[in-house]
């Protein structure tokens, strides 16, 4: 899944390690999730995108799976 | 109670849990080598079973080490919270089977020193089954911190 929060850190100027302290994971997880080799659950997508005070929508692109439907 | 402070309580109770551990073993290990020398057999397995036993209690104070680390201040506290509670390491753990291949290592190592007293082939085949189960645990745990 693609995801806007390498750029989001970029505009913040925040490093992953900032942004997986402020959401309670490891460093590693921000970089699956950025990679997409992870997926992350609903409270960590929540943490993420409520962290950049936007929503789940904003921060995940959710695109490829209205192409399954 | 916030999650860093049951967390902190957690931890205070696996050090005393393991204190408890390097006591009894201490103990056990004074009376077999010490008090009781005299009556235990000369045979191979005593040997295994106290070598054993000094490497459980190093593998124990090491721990004690690592509980006592953790709780050296809160950002130590907050970041070994964090490693332990990250959700993509529950994930690669619980798709490696860790924790149960581990419980069933821990098992084997423990049925093979029983055993090792009537029939030393026996101790062997569990002790390399179990060093293979801990193996093929950490290969998967390796690939799986990869795929993730």
């Amino acid at each position: 899944m693609h995801t806007k929060i390498p750029q989001l850190r970029k505009e913040r100027k925040l490093s992953q390690e900032e942004l997986a302290f402020a959401v309670g994971v490891t460093r590693q997880t921000i970089t699956s999730i950025e990679t997409g080799k992870y997926v992350a659950s609903l409270p960590l997508a929540y943490k993420i995108a409520h962290h950049f005070n936007l929503t789940i929508e904003d921060v995940f692109d959710f695109s490829e799976l209205e192409e399954s439907k | 109670m916030n999650e860093l402070e049951s967390y902190r309580s957690e931890l205070k109770k696996r050090h005393a849990l393991t204190l408890t551990f390097i006591v009894l073993g201490l103990t056990f290990s004074s009376l077999g080598n010490v008090l009781l020398r005299a009556n235990v057999p000369e045979t191979p397995i005593v040997n295994i079973i106290t070598v054993a036993g000094i490497i459980f209690e190093l593998i124990c104070v090491g721990y004690m080490g690592i509980i006592l680390g953790k709780m050296r201040n809160d950002a130590t506290l907050k970041e070994a919270y964090i490693r332990e509670n990250d959700e993509r390491e529950a994930a690669i753990r619980a798709k490696s089977g860790r924790p149960v291949i581990t419980a069933l290592s821990m098992v084997l190592v423990g049925v093979s020193l029983i055993v090792g007293a009537f029939s030393i082939p026996a101790f062997i085949a569990l002790q390399c089954a179990a060093a293979f189960q801990l193996i093929t645990a950490f290969a998967l745990t390796g690939y799986w911190s990869h795929k993730l």
